[in-house]
């Protein structure tokens, strides 16, 4: 009797915490258990047992057979356009990693190439763009800049070409270059006077500028190849790819760093 | 995963459209699904948070059958009478309390639980039991 008494104690302030909605799951569980009891089995508790009744079991539905087959299919649906997307992916992928790659390419050809230009002297330059004496001349007094200029020195070789004398002028030397027309083999001395050995006798291992633009312009060759031929074999164009980039990258860079040294 | 939506919702229409949505959910996660590591809870969760959002959407949060298929989803109780009287209850309840005592009774989660799936707070949960249950009691009298 006492322990019903409790019980019933206990499922009251059970209740009373669950309608505050302070139970927990188990709580709840121990109130159902409850109320299946002996202690909850009075006119008391009536409304509570409907409730918990109606609350705590429910019908487990079965999927109508038509949703799984709906459901396939979806899935099948969704691979098909998986499938059928993945190639055009692919492809799109690929062909943007050749257009990334190509643009990389030419961009450090295009330096490598402003770079042979701006390490020309500036009298390789004037005697390249000269195709007579007077040309030179007059392209030794545009081109030169203004705080070189002199006007003296131009003067003299004008007169020394056009007629013919050796004139020295006495104050300084003639600047020997300037009567050149055709284009002098640049220099092979250093700037400290001492002998540029790769320059002197070329390696074979180390191309000179212009073959490292010919290397340079190869690959970029290759890399368009690469790119015509891509839709052909997506699969193995991106492995191709890969090395093709790798070769290019090597091959510049064999060239920058050769030209680094001749310079 | 449709016996879940079919008893949140209440609809078997409803739940089949509710497992529609969850598998072109998992699909359009594609190779990210490889890091589900409980597929079974992942499934439950996912179809749990697609009914919430329906009965949010659904203004009275009342469902009406339209045909025989589409009866209510009822619990076999003993009595039959009550069941229908507190299914349909559930459904009249304001839409927060309808999510928040389904989730306890047919789920079973905890307050926390609750609180994580539906982003209310402590007390807007237990708020909500308390209402539900004091409501649905009433009918029951």
């Amino acid at each position: 009797m006492n322990i019903i008494n409790y019980d019933i104690q206990h499922l009251r302030a059970l209740i009373d915490r669950y309608y505050r909605g302070e139970t927990s799951p188990a709580e709840e569980a121990e109130i159902g258990r409850l109320l299946r009891s002996e202690a909850g089995n009075g006119k008391e508790f009536a409304d509570d047992r409907r409730l918990f009744d109606a609350l705590n079991v429910w019908e487990t539905p079965e999927a109508p057979a038509e949703l799984g087959e709906t459901l396939r299919q979806m899935v099948a649906e969704r691979f098909a356009d998986t499938e059928s997307t993945a190639k055009p992916r692919r492809r799109a992928h690929i062909l943007r990693w050749i257009s990334w790659a190509g643009g990389a390419a030419a961009a450090a050809s295009i330096a490598i190439v402003l770079w042979f230009s701006s390490s020309k002297s500036y009298e390789d330059t004037l005697l390249a763009d000269a195709d007579s004496p007077a040309d030179t001349i007059s392209l030794a007094t545009a081109n030169k800049p203004a705080e070189t200029a002199d006007t003296t020195d131009v003067e003299v070789i004008r007169d020394r070409i056009e007629t013919g004398e050796k004139a020295v002028k006495p104050e300084a030397a003639p600047r020997p270059h300037i009567a050149a027309t055709s284009r002098p083999v640049r220099s092979r001395t250093r700037s400290n006077g001492s002998i540029n050995p790769s320059a002197t006798t070329p390696s074979a291992k180390e191309p000179t500028p212009e073959e490292a633009a010919h290397i340079s312009q190869d690959a970029l060759m290759t890399l368009g190849r690469l790119l015509a031929r891509g839709n052909q074999d997506i699969n193995n164009a991106n492995e191709e790819l890969h090395q093709c980039v790798n070769e290019t990258f090597r091959k510049i860079s064999i060239g920058v760093s050769s030209q680094g040294i001749e310079s | 995963m449709y016996a879940l939506a079919a008893r949140m919702l209440g609809s078997r229409e409803d739940a089949r459209d509710a497992v529609q949505d969850a598998f072109e959910r998992l699909l359009d996660l594609g190779e990210r699904l490889d890091e589900v590591k409980e597929p079974g809870a992942f499934c439950l969760t996912m179809i749990r948070r697609i009914c919430i959002d329906r009965l949010r959407r659904s203004t009275a949060a009342v469902t009406v059958p339209i045909d025989t298929h589409d009866a209510p989803v009822e619990p076999p109780s003993g009595d039959t009478d009550d069941s229908a009287r507190i299914l349909r209850a559930i459904d009249r309840l304001p839409v927060d309390q309808a999510i928040v005592i389904k989730l306890r009774a047919i789920e079973g989660l905890d307050n926390r639980q609750i609180e994580a799936e539906t982003g209310f707070s402590p007390d807007k949960v237990r708020q909500a039991l308390c209402r539900a249950r004091r409501k649905l009691k009433e009918i029951l009298q």
